[in-house]
């Protein structure tokens, strides 16, 4: 393999990796959990002035609040399993140019 | 009191219970079978071999020649193995594990060692290759000088003053050498002055590059500027003729005049260490020599090739043992080491060792001597005796790589008195439990877990792989504990319903709303003034009347208002409860020691005083506790005969101690006769009878401390006396009727006296004012002990808070700001902050956070447990085993 941007040593790719692994774990399990609307990630929801409006916010609102962090916690996962495939590819380039 | 059992008497224990039992035992061994039984002796790695001759110093022992041969193989083999490193060759170590050679084998060795001869040649090779390289150099630039010179000198005969005029105008390089005439004017002069530069000496020579302008400063000062220098840089880089490391050097040529300057110059080259080399007065000559230098400078090139060649094939050869010819070398040089330390006969045919060993594995050591016998074909076997003896023997626990971890935290506080309760077994399960309990979080367990999992898993790779990092290997070689501590942390973490600060509502919440939707909505109307106000889930309507199956309801971890006073509370006397159940279990164990030792007198009066003051105090407060638990709900109703108004009159039990404590009158339930609740309900008494019990508890208490500090040194004194009266009426004078002198005999002493543990009752007269202080220390470290460990325990409390609060914190301050912005743009946010808050609670809260609570664990095992207990005052049993010995020698090596 050719010297291709190299940006990374063996011990700072294989943190990256653990990470990244474990964030596709954990944020996707964190989206199942908003999909499914779990009572102790409400205090994570933020409501902004317009839409909190009147004091009261309507259900409907909040359910498609969980939804969206759901997507977005399953896109930031995505995110994360690319970054895992970066960094293996990175990982599997340094250690040969090591052996 | 009864004495002690003598060792193989008793019972066999489980091992990891108490130490092995050990004995020592007296080895007679030929001369010729010695070696080979102590080889086989090392190999087996079960015996240590007290040293015989203390008096004697280390020159003067039987096998110095021997020892020291091998130091000197060894110091040559670690020399071999530089060079193949700095020749970079691979080196085959296979880590394998020959048999200890015969001595005769060391000889073979000693006969393979031809590299240094090699090495010697080569050396002088390259000696004689740098001085001739040098020379080349000298006659090459030299040649330059003089030519400059005899140009010069040309010129000066032929062109006198004419040439001064053009000679301003000449470059640099081409001014002439030795600048004369320039200020004589006359021509007889200037002829007198040409006659002495043809006299003119000089030396020439090559100097290191950086001492060159001192050089130059100090010819200049000694010889009063009368001496003409003349340098010039060699371009090469030349190898160090002693040490071969490259140096710039420089050629320089010192002209002078008359032998007082000459000798003066050289001294000066010498204090410099420059190298002087002859090099002949005329270019004929100076050429001759330089086409010969040439020609040999090719020659040696090409022996320092061959010699070479020939150092590289004996290092290939080499690298391929030269590993395993250490390790012989080393177990030779370990077996003649111990063998120093044996006593030698009379006769001169038989060694005597004496050794510690344990019992049950002395038919394993008898094998190996027979072994080693039959291997040296001597007739006569070795025989092992065993010797009574009052010394203490070693304490020797036998470890697995399992328990190994846990040996070594007790280890570090002490080592075990031999035969006393070995608190290790415990402590593999009560550490990583109290690890856990200030580190519960079932996300930080798993990460630990995970962690050590890798370890254990990839064991014998990370073991081959030779990592040097002090941090590592210490996470390494503590990897089941680690491992341990993880799985606990999931199991509090479960219990406190934690992850990542987060619950988990698995079995559905007990709690539900009892608020009607018209009070919430008139309070989310509200506006401004509604925000300030908080609703209360009443317990008596929310909560549903059978607890969450396991562990805490997740419906804490939602109530902002007193989700603190809730998990404190029970946190708190959860931390008790433990505490005390681990100290009372401390103080059962020295109920162990005490019957295993056999001292009825600590039974009588320490133990069971100390289980009485524990208990009526203590155990009655953890009591206390689980009653509140048990029959103080939100109900109100008769609880323990007496009318229970709700849980405004829950009883405080802290006070109530103080109170119990001080004896102070209290109200006897919490309602007056008018059926009234009294004011302070929460301090009345919450049972019949209690002020009366709890007085009882409290004298009870009280008069066990006398007994504490009295009662053993009182019965040692008494025992003391009896036998000093016995002893009297034990002596009987016998008279002799023919002689005057009458002797009196001693009756012989019944009972062996026991060695080793227990104070005062040694051996020896009994000094009273020794056990008196003694038993004062030991009394007053229980009893305010037993205070302030209770205390101490609160530390789980404590920590397990710090932890909660730190990861709520570390979600709610980093990570929750992931889900303030929607969209891709929140996508993005929650990919970077995810990462920021992983490698936190990654570094914070389970490597920092873990340490702390390790060092807390460590310490309530060492301190609030141990000291109940454990005496620790033995020493390590420390068996010649070629193992350890190849290992250290290893770890030395790599440091």
């Amino acid at each position: 393999m050719g010297k291709i941007c190299p940006l990374m040593g063996p011990k700072m790719s294989a943190f990256c990796m653990v990470m990244s692994v474990w964030g596709v774990i954990f944020l996707g399990l964190l989206g199942v959990f908003f999909y499914i609307q779990a009572v102790t990630l409400f205090p994570d929801l933020h409501f902004s002035e317009n839409e909190q409006g009147a004091g009261k916010v309507p259900t409907s609102q909040i359910e498609s609040k969980y939804n969206e962090k759901a997507t977005q916690c399953w896109i930031a996962a995505g995110l994360y399993a690319v970054t895992l495939i970066a960094v293996f590819w990175q990982n599997k380039y340094n250690t040969t140019q090591i052996f | 009191m009864g004495d002690y059992v003598t060792p193989g008497e008793e019972p066999p224990q489980p091992g990891i219970y108490r130490s092995e039992q050990m004995c020592l035992a007296q080895l007679y061994l030929q001369s010729d079978a010695s070696y080979q039984c102590v080889a086989e002796l090392g190999e087996l790695g079960l015996v240590q071999f007290r040293d015989l001759n203390p008096d004697v110093s280390a020159f003067q022992r039987k096998y110095v020649n021997e020892v020291r041969r091998c130091d000197e193989m060894e110091r040559k083999l670690r020399f071999l193995e530089h060079e193949i490193r700095k020749d970079q060759i691979p080196m085959l170590d296979t880590g394998e594990n020959p048999d200890a050679p015969l001595p005769r084998e060391m000889i073979d060795l000693e006969a393979k060692n031809e590299l240094r001869e090699v090495n010697k040649n080569e050396e002088t090779l390259k000696k004689n290759f740098s001085e001739l390289t040098e020379l080349k150099h000298i006659l090459r630039k030299t040649q330059t000088f003089f030519e400059e010179v005899d140009h010069d000198r040309w010129r000066i005969l032929e062109g006198g003053s004419s040439s001064r005029r053009g000679r301003s105008s000449e470059r640099e390089e081409q001014a002439p050498l030795i600048d004369i005439g320039g200020d004589i004017e006359d021509d007889s002069a200037r002829l007198s002055v040409q006659a002495a530069m043809l006299r003119l000496g000089f030396v020439a020579g090559v100097i290191q590059r950086e001492r060159l302008p001192a050089f130059e400063r100090l010819l200049w000062r000694a010889c009063r500027g009368n001496v003409f220098l003349r340098t010039s840089e060699i371009d090469d880089v030349l190898n160090d003729t002693v040490t071969g490391d490259p140096v710039n050097k420089c050629v320089f040529i010192i002209f002078f005049q008359g032998d007082q300057l000459k000798t003066k110059v050289k001294k000066i080259c010498e204090g410099f260490r420059a190298t002087l080399y002859p090099c002949p007065d005329t270019p004929q000559e100076r050429r001759e020599m330089s086409i010969g230098v040439m020609t040999r400078i090719e020659d040696l090139k090409t022996v320092l090739g061959q010699t070479q060649d020939h150092r590289h094939r004996v290092l290939v050869a080499a690298s391929k043992n030269v590993r395993m010819w250490l390790t012989k070398v080393r177990k030779i040089k370990s077996i003649y080491h111990t063998l120093n330390l044996f006593n030698i006969d009379v006769t001169q045919k038989c060694l005597i060792a004496e050794v510690w060993c344990p019992v049950a594995e002395l038919e394993r050591i008898k094998m190996a001597l027979k072994r080693g016998t039959d291997e040296s074909g001597s007739q006569v076997p070795s025989i092992l005796n065993r010797m009574d003896t009052h010394e203490a023997p070693p304490t020797y626990n036998k470890t697995n790589k399992f328990t190994k971890g846990f040996q070594n935290i007790v280890d570090a506080y002490g080592i075990a008195t031999y035969r006393e309760i070995n608190p290790a077994p415990y402590t593999m399960v009560s550490f990583p439990f109290l690890f856990a309990v200030m580190f519960g979080d079932m996300g930080h367990g798993v990460i630990m877990f995970l962690a050590a999992l890798f370890f254990i898993l990839k064991e014998k790779q990370l073991e081959a792989a030779r990592i040097k990092d002090e941090i590592f290997q210490t996470f390494f070689g503590g990897r089941y504990v680690i491992f341990l501590m993880g799985v606990f942390s999931i199991y509090t973490g479960f219990m406190y319903n934690d992850v990542f600060s987060k619950s988990i509502n698995a079995f559905g919440s007990s709690w539900s709303n009892s608020i009607d939707h018209t009070t919430i909505d008139a309070l989310l109307d509200g506006g401004e003034k509604s925000s300030e106000t908080q609703l209360i889930l009443v317990p008596e309507l929310a909560y549903d009347g059978s607890p969450y199956p396991i562990g805490v309801d997740p419906v804490w971890n939602l109530a902002e208002g007193n989700k603190l006073s809730f998990l404190n509370s029970m946190k708190m006397k959860m931390s008790v409860l433990f505490g005390i159940a681990q100290m009372t279990f401390g103080v059962l164990l020295s109920y162990q020691n005490f019957t295993y030792f056999k001292s009825d007198l600590d039974i009588k009066y320490m133990f069971i005083p100390q289980i009485i003051f524990l208990s009526s105090i203590f155990i009655y407060l953890c009591i206390q506790i689980l009653a509140k638990w048990l029959f103080f709900g939100a109900t109100a109703g008769s609880v323990l005969g007496y009318t229970y108004p709700g849980t405004n009159c829950a009883p405080s039990l802290l006070i109530g101690l103080i109170n119990m404590f001080m004896m102070k009158g209290r109200n006897a339930g919490f309602l007056d006769e008018r059926g009234e609740v009294y004011p302070q309900c929460w301090l009345s008494t919450w049972y019949p009878g209690q002020s009366f019990f709890e007085t009882i508890f409290v004298l009870v208490a009280i008069a066990c401390v006398p007994v504490m500090l009295f009662g053993k040194p009182y019965f040692l004194w008494k025992e003391e006396k009896d036998r000093r009266e016995g002893g009297h009426r034990q002596l009987s004078v016998r008279a002799d009727i023919a002689q005057d002198d009458a002797e009196v005999v001693h009756a012989p002493e019944q009972t062996p006296k026991p060695a080793g543990h227990g104070h005062g009752h040694g051996d020896g007269p009994l000094d009273m004012g020794d056990v008196m202080v003694y038993q004062a220390i030991h009394t007053i470290e229980f009893v305010l002990g037993c205070v302030s460990h209770t205390a101490s325990y609160l530390r789980l409390w404590a920590l397990s808070l710090a932890h909660a609060q730190l990861s709520d914190v570390l979600w709610t301050m980093v990570f929750r700001n992931a889900f303030v912005l929607d969209g891709y743009a929140g996508a993005v946010a929650t990919y970077v902050l995810f990462f920021i808050f992983g490698s936190l609670s990654v570094f914070i809260l389970v490597l920092m956070e873990g340490l702390s609570a390790f060092l807390h664990a460590l310490r309530l095992h060492w301190v609030e447990f141990q000291s109940k207990f454990y005496g620790g005052l033995g020493y390590q049993f420390s068996p010649f085993s070629f193992e350890t010995i190849l290992a250290e020698e290893r770890q030395n090596e790599e440091n």
